[in-house]
Order: C-alpha cells, then structure tokens, then sequence
C-alpha cells in the first residue's frame, strides 16, 4: 500500500486522540505528538528518490473520486514540513512546560501538521482548500495560544486576513469549476491546456480566478503587500509554532500551492498571452517582498519580529526564483534556464526552511533563558549559551548568504538565472538587498550574541539538551545543504524541479 | 450573468464592512458576508433552470439526466459551511478574549503590535 | 593532488582540525598549525615559477550550468601567495607566545588557517565567481577574527563595521561580476578583456574597484580598519587588515586595472585622486591619535593610497611602484603591528600616553618598529624608500607625458610621506625614548616566538630596500611587462627611473626636513600648553608626574585654521560611508516601519488594493487581447 495517505491519517489521528486521552493520561500530547512526528519525519526521508505515485481514495480513479499525488514537488515538501515538525515537538517538550492546557497545544500541532500534509499531497482543489483551512485554523489558535492581549491582537489579524484569503482561494475553486467543470487539477489542468492554448488570452473568467487564487496564496506566503499579518504573528506565537508558521506554513501553504496552482494548472503556456503577465505579477510580488522584508527588518529591536520581516524578505527570493522560472517557460525561453531559476527557488525554499526555523527555535531558546526578546537588553550571550549562539550564528551566516553555507548557494543560483533571463534591475535590487540581509543579521549578532555580557544575559544558562538538539541538528542541515548539494541535495531538488517544469507529466501521472 | 453581479456585490459589502468597520464585531459579520456570498456563488454555478434534485430512480431516461442539478457544488458548501462554522467559533471565542484582555471592541485602538 | 591544491586545501583541512581539537589541547594544536602553514609556504615556494599551471574542476553541475572550480597559477598569483603563506607562517609563529589563556586559541587557529587558505584560493582563482567565493568567505573569517578580542564591546563593533562595510563590497564585487558575466558570457579572468569605454563598462570597473579598495582599506571605505584596530587581537591586524588584505585588495585593483579592463585616462585619474586624497586624509587622522593600534591602522590605510596612486598611473614604473609598495607595506606593517602586539603583551595596554621608555627594555622590539618605521616612512635605504621612488617616477614620468597637474599628486604624496614620519617619531619618542613610566618597571622582551617573526621582517625590510632590484627583477618587473605589454624598454624605464639620485635625494631631505619641523612645532606647542604646571590643579591621576607623554605633540594641527573644520568633522564621522549611509538608510526604514501602523483595516485595505492591481493587470492584458483581434 502506498504510504501517501499516512502523512494525513497519521497527524489527523493523533490531533483527535491527544485530547480525548488527554483526559486520563497527562503525558498524551507529548508521547503521540512526538511518535507520530517521528514515523512522519522518517517516512518522509525515506520517500526520497521513491517514484511519483497517485492514490486513489476508496478505489475511485480520478477525475471522478478523490487523489492523492505524490511528485518530486510532494516529497520535498513532505520533507521539510515533517522534519521542521519533528524538531520543533522536540523542542516543546522542554520550551512548552511553561504553558498550560499543553493536550490542546500538541493536538492543534498535529492538526497543523495533518493540514499541510494534506495540502501538499491533495490532488484536487476542494480538497487543497479543505486541508488548508484546517491548517490555518490550527495555527490561527496556535498564534493566539498565549491567550495574552499581544497574541490574541496578532492572532485575530491573522486570522481576518487569513479568511478573506482563504474566501478569496473558495471563490477561484468555484470559477475554476465552473469554467473546467472539474475540481481535479490534473482534469483542470488537461482542460484548460485544450481549450486556451493557442487562444491568446484566457478567458475573463478563468483570469479573475488566478488573479484571487495569487492574492490568497500570496497572503498565505506572506508577500508584500499581503505580508502584514506575519510580522504580528509569527512573534506572538510559543516559539516552536513560530518556527513552523515561518519554517514550513508559508512555504506549505503559500509556496507550494502558488506552484501547484499556477505551474500545473494554470499552466506557463507561452501561446498564452495572459501567462507573461501572471509570472510578471509573481516578479513583482517577490521584488516588493524582498525590498520591504529586508528594509523593515532592519529597524527591528524586538529579535522575533525581526525574524518575521526577515521572513517576508527571504520568501520574496523563493518566489523571484519561481517567477523568474515561469517568466521565462511564458515566454518560451530556454527550458533549462527555467529549469536554473525554478531550483534555485527550491533550493531556497528547502534552505529557508532549515536556518529560518532554527533562529525561531534559537530565539525561543534566548527567551527561555533571558526571559526577553528586546535585543536592546541582550549582549555577550556567547559567553553564557555557547551552543545556542554558535548554532544562531551558523543560520545568520547561512541566511545572510556568506560561502559555503547553504543561503549562499541558493541566493547564487537564483542570481545566476535571474541575471541570465535578463532582468538587470531585479538582479541589482536582489544583491542589495542581500546585503541588507547581511545587515540586519549584522545588527543580531553584534546586539545579542558579542559584545560584552550585559542586561539579561547575565543571569543566564544554555538550555537543556532537548532544546539544543534540534538546534544542532538544523546547524549542520545548514552546513550540510551548502557543501554536500552534489552529493545528496540534488536527489531532493531535481525531482522537484522536474515536476514544476513539466505539467503535461503532471497530467499523465494523476490521469493515467 | 445578473446573480453572478449580484454575488459579487454581496462579497464587496463584506469586504468593505470588514475594511471600513472598526468594531470588531462588525468586522466578524463582514467576514461572515463574505462567506455567504462565495457559498451562494457555489450553489448559482452548479445551477440550472428548471433543473431538479440530482437523485436517482428507478425509470429514468437519460433527459431526466439533463435536468439535474450539478450535486458536486451543494457537497462543496457543506463542507465550507462547516469550515466557515470552526472559524467563525474560533474568531467569536478570540472576540471575547480581546474584550477581556484590552476592555475595548475597536479594532483600531488594539494597535500594540506595529512598526 | 595537483600541487595548485596545497596552500588552498592544506590550511583549509588542518583549520578544521584545530576547529574540532579540544580548547585545551594546546600543543597539538599549535603542532598541526605550524606544519600545516610551513607545508602551504614551502609550497607556495616550489610553486614559484611553474607557471601557467592550472586545475579545472566541476563544483557544483546546475542543469546545463556549471560552477567551475577554476584555479589557475600566473606569475602574479605566485608572488602573492607566497606572501600570504610566509605572513601565514610568521603570525602564526608570533601568535603562539602571543596568546594568553583568556584567548580562545581554538578559533585562533582555525580561523588563521582558513584566512591562508581562503587568500590562496582567492589569488589562485582563474574565474571571478570562484574568486568572489572565497572572497567572501575571508571576510566572514575576518569577522570571526576580530571577536576575538579581548575588548569585547569594541570588538563586537568593529566586527560589526567591518562584516558591513566588507559585505557591501563583496555586493559592488559580484554585482560587478554579473554584470561582466553578461556583458562577456565568460568568468574566466585569463579570456576577459574588457575595454572600458562606456556607461556599463565603466560601471563594471568601479563596481570592482570599490571591492578591491574596500578591502585594502582606502578612502572613503577605509572605517572599518580603525574600528577594526580598537577591538581586534594585534597578531589579527598584522595579518589581515595589515598585509594579507593589502595584497589581495591590491592584487585584485591590479588585475582589473591592468589585466581584465584596460581603463582610460579618466578612470586613471579617478584612481590617483583616491590615492592621493587618501594618503593625506589618513596621515592627517594618524597624527592624532592616542592608540598605538589605531594609529598604525590609519597608516595601514594612508600607504594604500602610494599603491592606489602608482596602479593610477598607468606608467610601467609607476604600476611596479604601487605594486612594490604592496608587497614592502605588507612587511613593515606586518612588523609595526607585531612590535606593537609585543609591547601590548609585555605592558598590556597600546595607549600612546601610557608608553615610555621601552628601548632598553625591548631593544629587539624597539629595533625591529624602528626600522619598519622608517620603512613606512620613505627613508633610504629601507623598502618603503624603493617603492614610494617608483611611484615618484612614475609620476614625473606621467608629467614628462604631457599630463601637467601631475605634480599635485607629487606633493600630495611627499607630503604624506613627510606626515609620516612626523607621525612616527611620536610613536618611537613617545613608545620608546624618554622617561619610562613607574608602572612599567618590569617590562621585559619578548621571546623568541615572537622576536623571530618581527626579526625576519625587519631583515625583509633592509634586504628589499638595499638589495631592491632582486624582488624588482624577481617579481614585480614580470608582472607588469606581462600585464602592460611594453617590451626591453620597459624594463629601462624602470631602472632608469629607479635610480635617479639627485633628484631623490633632495626630494627625501626635504621629507625629512618637513617631518622634522612638524615634530617641532608640535613640540613647542607643547611647551607653551603643558598640563602638569596648571596651577593648584592635580595632574591627572595614575600618570607619572615625571613622564611626558607624547600623545598631543599635534594638537596643535588639530588647532589650526583650516583643519580645525576637517578634523571635527572627521571626528563626527561626517567622512564615514558607513554612518552616512546608515543614516540615510534610517530614513527609509523608519518610513516604511511608520507604514505598519498596526491597525486591521489598513491591511486589509492594502490586500485589497493588492487584489485590485492584480485583477487590473490581468484584465488589460485581457482588454488588450479584445482590441488587437478587433
């Protein structure tokens, strides 16, 4: 049996039995959340290189029951959502005793978990909304988890926006059924490559459902200038949600659906006319993500917050590298040029999953032993938390794109292939603001970690090991990825990239 | 075509009720407007005129086939009514604690988090 | 392996090993330190004249685009990384004596291997993207480095500085190297030839040049070194700040002045001006201060300016001149920072005013900064001479071709030089001679760990001053007939120009003259301003009555008419790139940060404007589509 619909049941099941033996058994939300992330996390790593397969729920084949796909895209999505997830269980089992009514706190983490799986692995759109929703309210009630006037403010504006992006992404599904007829991607898909191509531009209909499809999935990636819920948050969740919203939820939510949505069923066509023009909006989109993450990023004192912009910035990059991909197969340029621009957006994807998670679980390590999140009343904190610095310091170096971490490469890539396609300006504006990424990360290291040992450092102690071991961990996925990309990276990015760029395999895969 | 544009003013009246409003409230009502609009253009997209409940029976020729309803949109907004059900809980539950937690219903005063 | 490989993979791999070898296992460490950086330099040494050799990798396969890893050795990179290995080798050796317990001599040693193999790699790199690798990579290491200090605030700030201010030239740099990427379709530095002409040209070269300066340091992306000075362990500034980036800075602006882009008189003209205001500004900045480590930073940053004016010139002499001086400042800079590292060991402070009196103390140490001293200062017969006469002659020479303001740059240059010295005798009186303080009474010299290194750098500057003609013709002359084409002749021109005795001999005395009579009238000021006779007035505290300290012997420069403005202004940081910039960067930060006003509905209204551009956009493309089929 293929293991496809487990990423769901697994999380699903224990998002529902964590509360209900809760009521016994005082330790349920740890034991199952942290078993079942760990099947998940090994399934997931063990789905490398595995063929693309579809699963057909209750034996119905598509385009009449449900599917379940599994592709390149899947598998690399798989694995950053459920090994972000296992270490940040980890990292909660010591970081969340703080909390109260923690039964609740571990089903709602496995229902965000269950959401994305389902997201990533869904292959109709109903049932990519569904799952969606599932995730964003689990985490719209994670951010608010605190129940604090701070969390409850960022949670309920993360939780407007977030349902007039999801009505938005209702709205889009509906046109799309209405115009295709199906909900099944691949049929859509099938569909609209008939009956558009060739055609100039798409019809009116079908154009307003991707412009609401871009918006909601673009607020859901947190791009500019839907990204204003993010940096309120993402701070005001318990740091290992922060982690995942910023680690894998946008990237899962946001991200991925962006490329599934428009490299599948929309589709890149350049006998489309429309097509240029949606891959110029993405463009746009990310430019605008890059220059106002990382500009206001900077200004930041508040080390999360900071975090969250920084966020906003390094998404823009994922996004640049895609919209320069399908800018380029719009326009029907050089295929293996898109090719370049689609991975290095990948790439980057799977690096800003590994170092941005480890500074949210960095800075919930500092909060834990500072007792603050003000960078102003930290200094010197690599005299007292070696472990936690050392490991910050490798993301900040890794992110901030300094050779050879990982950043480094994938920034490059998607520099060389933006410079390639001959956006001159984008990629001028790209390397300034990578040095603005510099910067702030500059600003984190001199204000939190040199310097000398001051405010409310002094009084503190590295964590416990279960909260620097995931730590460590992503430290050396971030080392890893950057020198070890010829020897294993391309087994999970090639795939990847190869689903993106070719749709019609797409089709044959779910249909047959 | 005039239902569809009507649809479209309901989503508009949420969306500018959720924008303009400041109480927050108001704004969960928009948002709740906003929903209802996208459910009712499910059920107009599956519609037909003079079309008939899409159940099968015993001695019906293919024309009665014609008639029926698309069932596939109804099945849909159940499914979103129950998802706009859990928000809507879980966005009242938030309303009550922000009542208790910052004493004020005006969203444009709970403005802490900026910058 | 292919020998290329060694100073690069060497280091590179006995780094991680330090890394990872136990704080306290000291020996061992400093074992596999010194073999690894005697192996790199005996290497660097046989590789020296096995020119063209070349390795050719593929790093990192992309689809059809491929990251080559590119080494290519030429007789240029050969003369430089055999100084950065033998730089390597000496600080290393310095630095085992050097540190102290509180220093966290694992990081030391790993990071001073990797700043080997990183310089190697980028010297050695044939194509530009490799290069920029580990030119990156240095700079991260130097960051690392600088932490290390013992003063940690100004540590971290310098780090801070010097991370930024390096990042945004490592920006200029790859921008740069894009934009001759798609100008040309090739990285490899050996097929590029690039005439700069043009508005894209142009930009391309000052885009790199700006990364080639920054890092050796001159005006305006100078800040980060004196910043750097105040927190960074000494043996550190010896190494990177003082002669490892001095040859890569340099090295880098002479190949793509020389080598990849062939620039013309304007750019030419840029490239003095620099030179020349910065030798000026940054000997005038040197005067006044009070820290022995930042005072030599501001003189690593004024003798830049000589190798900056020399490669503007254009003229074979002049290029081997500022190439020369690239070599010889890296040794006695190297040496200066290292006598200073002895005197903090021993007395434990760099404070002008708190120094006195050292000369029989630490005769080797005193000798050694000496002779580096008046190195840097252009006294015959030391190296620094040799070299600042080449760039002389280049700029007479310059004149001789019709270029007739030449002799601003002249003065400006001799002026320097006489600024200099003025400079220095305060360091040597004030360090060295005079009274010595009580609290200094047991100060002893420095072992052999670190009197060797500073030995052999000072010999370095005797022999390459002396004996000029054998680095000249061993070196520098190659080089440059390769890079400028000129044949027999060229190499006359320049021992002609070399040796013109008259002229340099007048020239020098009066440098000499000029330096002097600086010292005294900052002297007589002195006298007239005294502190310690301020009547009824305590002297200030722990300073002995006796000792006259020789930290203000030019305030009265500070005082005059006409610098009073430039120095206050200088000390405002109104010269600074990094503040103007920051300030100016504030604005739009706190502009867009003023935008997040933190209210529901303006972000609501925000996604709504966003859909409405979208719907907008997709919609004439729509609208477009109906008219055309009309």
């Amino acid at each position: 049996m293929s293991p496809v619909p487990l990423f769901v049941a697994i999380p699903l099941g224990a998002a529902f039995l964590i509360p209900m033996l809760g009521i016994w058994w005082k330790k349920s939300g740890e034991v199952l959340a942290a078993l079942s992330t760990v099947i998940l996390a090994v399934m997931a790593i063990l789905s490398i290189g595995s063929t693309a397969v579809t699963h057909h729920m209750g034996g119905w084949a598509p385009p009449v029951g449900i599917a379940l796909v599994s592709d390149g895209l899947t598998v690399l999505l798989l694995i950053a959502v459920n090994v972000v997830a296992f270490l940040c269980i980890l990292f909660s089992l010591k970081y969340m005793t703080a909390y109260s009514g923690l039964p609740k706190y571990y089903s709602l983490f496995m229902l965000m978990v269950a959401g994305m799986n389902g997201v990533v692995v869904s292959g109709d759109l109903f049932n990519l909304y569904v799952f969606l929703e599932i995730a964003s309210i689990a985490s719209y009630a994670l951010v608010a988890f605190g129940t604090e006037a701070d969390e409850l403010e960022a949670g309920f504006k993360y939780l407007v926006l977030g349902s007039v992006a999801s009505v938005m992404i209702l709205f889009a599904i509906g046109t799309v059924y209405a115009v295709t007829g199906t909900l099944n991607m691949a049929d859509a898909a099938r569909e609209i490559s008939l009956r558009f191509s060739g055609a100039g531009a798409m019809n009116p209909a079908l154009l307003l459902a991707a412009a609401m499809f871009l918006m909601g999935f673009s607020l859901k990636a947190a791009l500019v200038p839907f990204h204003a819920w993010l940096p309120d948050a993402h701070p005001s969740a318990p740091a290992p949600i922060s982690a995942m919203l910023s680690g894998v939820v946008i990237k899962s939510l946001g991200v991925y659906a962006i490329c599934r949505v428009f490299f599948h069923v929309f589709g890149f066509d350049p006998n489309v006319t429309s097509s240029v023009i949606l891959a110029n909006s993405m463009i746009w989109l990310a430019v605008l993500s890059i220059i106002i993450g990382g500009l206001v990023a900077v200004g930041q004192w508040d080390y999360k917050r900071l975090l969250a912009y920084s966020s906003i910035g390094q998404v823009g990059y994922v996004i640049l590298g895609l919209g320069v991909g399908a800018r380029v197969l719009a326009t029907g340029g050089p295929r293996s040029l898109a090719a370049l621009a689609i991975l290095g957006g990948l790439f980057h994807l799977l690096n800003h999953a590994a170092f941005k998670s480890l500074l949210f679980l960095s800075s919930g390590a500092i909060q834990h032993a500072t007792g603050t999140r003000d960078m102003k009343q930290m200094g010197g904190l690599r005299d007292k938390m070696p472990i936690t610095s050392a490991t910050t310091n490798l993301a900040a170096l890794s992110i901030s794109g300094v050779p050879p971490f990982s950043g480094f490469w994938s920034k490059l890539i998607i520099l060389i292939a933006v410079v390639k396609a001959e956006h001159y300006v984008v990629a001028g504006i790209a390397i300034v603001m990578a040095f603005v990424t510099l910067v702030y990360y500059v600003k984190v290291q001199r204000e939190i970690i040199f310097g000398s040992v001051r405010g409310a450092v002094e009084k503190a102690k590295e964590v416990p090991a279960a909260m620097y071991v995931p730590l460590i961990i992503l430290a050396i996925v971030c080392v890893g990825f950057g020198l070890l990309y010829p020897v294993f990276g391309y087994r999970i990015l090639e795939p990847a990239r190869d689903a993106l760029l070719n749709g019609a395999e797409y089709v044959k895969l779910v249909l047959g | 075509m005039t239902v569809y544009f009507l649809c479209a003013v309901l989503l508009t009246m949420g969306l500018y009720c959720l924008v303009a409003k400041k109480n927050i409230v108001k704004k969960v009502i928009g948002l709740v407007i906003m929903d209802y609009a996208v459910n009712l253009y499910l059920i107009i997209v599956g519609y037909k005129k003079g079309g008939v409940a899409p159940v099968i029976e015993r001695g019906m020729n293919s024309s009665m086939l014609e008639r029926f309803v698309d069932p596939l949109p109804q099945a849909l907004v159940l499914t979103s009514i129950v998802i706009g059900l859990g928000v809507l809980a879980l966005m009242v539950a938030m309303c009550i604690r922000i009542y208790e937690r910052h004493g004020t219903f005006d969203m444009s005063q709970i403005s802490k988090l900026r910058g | 392996m292919s020998p290329i490989l060694i100073p690069i993979v060497v280091p590179a791999i006995a780094g991680g090993l330090c890394f990872l070898i136990p704080r306290r296992v000291k020996y061992v460490r400093e074992a596999i330190s010194l073999i690894a950086l005697v192996w790199a330099f005996v290497s660097t040494l046989q590789l020296f004249g096995s020119w063209p050799l070349s390795y050719t990798k593929d790093w990192m396969v992309l689809g059809n685009f491929t990251v080559q890893f590119d080494l290519l050795l030429n007789q240029f990179s050969s003369f430089v990384i055999i100084f950065v290995g033998l730089f390597g080798l000496l600080i290393g050796l310095y630095s085992m004596s050097w540190l102290s317990k509180e220093h966290d001599g694992r990081r030391y040693y790993a990071f001073l291997l990797w700043t080997v193999a990183a310089s190697c790699g980028a010297v050695l790199s044939n194509s530009l993207l490799v290069m920029l690798i580990f030119w990156e990579a240095l700079t991260a290491v130097l960051v690392f480095f600088i932490i290390l200090g013992r003063k940690k605030e100004e540590a971290a700030d310098g780090a801070a500085k010097s991370f930024i201010m390096l990042g945004l030239s490592d920006a200029a740099l790859f921008m740069a190297i894009a934009m001759i990427w798609m100008k040309s379709g090739t990285l490899s530095m050996s097929e590029l030839s690039i005439f700069a002409g043009d508005g894209v040209t142009i930009t391309m070269y000052l885009l790199m040049m700006v990364g080639a300066i920054t890092k050796a340091g001159a005006m305006p992306f100078h800040t980060w070194i004196p910043a750097a000075a105040k927190g960074a362990p000494t043996p550190v500034m010896a190494l990177l700040p003082a002669s490892i980036d001095k040859l890569l800075g340099i090295y880098l602006l002479a190949r793509i002045s020389l080598d990849i882009f062939s620039i013309g008189p304007g750019l030419q003209l840029t490239l003095m001006i620099i030179g020349a205001v910065t030798i000026l500004g940054a000997v005038l900045m040197a005067l006044i201060q009070h820290d022995l480590k930042v005072l030599l930073s501001y003189h690593a940053i004024s003798q830049v300016g000589y190798m900056v004016l020399g490669v503007g010139t254009g003229i074979p002499v002049g290029i081997a001149g500022g190439i020369f001086h690239m070599l010889n400042h890296a040794i006695y800079k190297a040496c200066l920072f290292l006598s200073a590292g002895s005197i903090e060991k021993q007395t434990g402070t760099t404070e002008i005013s708190k120094l006195g009196g050292l000369a029989r103390a630490m005769p080797i140490t005193f000798a050694a900064c000496a002779i580096a001293a008046f190195a840097i200062s252009g006294i015959p017969p030391f190296n620094g001479f040799v070299s600042k006469w080449m760039v002389y002659s280049g700029l007479v020479e310059l004149g001789a071709r019709g270029f007739k303001p030449y002799w601003i740059f002249l003065i400006a240059a001799l002026f320097g030089s006489a600024l200099t010295l003025a400079s220095f005798v305060k360091v040597i009186y004030s360090g060295f001679l005079g009274q010595r303080p009580t609290a200094l009474a047991k100060v002893r010299e420095s072992n052999w760990a670190m009197t060797v290194p500073m030995i052999v750098l000072a010999a370095l500057c005797v022999i390459f001053g002396v004996w000029a003609k054998f680095p000249i013709d061993r070196f520098i002359n190659p080089i440059v007939h390769g890079a400028v084409g000129t044949s027999a002749a060229g190499t006359l021109d320049i021992a002609v120009g070399f040796w013109d005795p008259t002229v340099a001999t007048g020239l020098i005395i009066i440098g000499i003259i000029v330096g002097l009579g600086i010292f005294a009238f900052g002297k007589l000021a002195k006298r007239r301003t005294g502190r310690i006779f301020i009547g009824g007035t305590v002297p200030s505290s722990n300073m002995d009555p006796m000792h006259v300290t020789g930290t203000d012997f030019y305030n009265t420069i500070r005082h005059e008419t006409g610098l009073r403005g430039l120095f206050a202004n200088a000390e405002q940081r109104i010269f600074d790139v990094y503040e103007v910039g920051g300030r100016v960067g504030n604005v739009f930060v706190q502009g867009l940060r003023m935008l997040h006003d933190g209210v529901l509905s303006t972000y609501l209204a925000w996604s709504v404007i966003g859909l409405g551009a979208i719907v907008f956009v997709l919609l004439t493309v729509l609208l477009k589509e109906l008219a055309s089929r009309q």
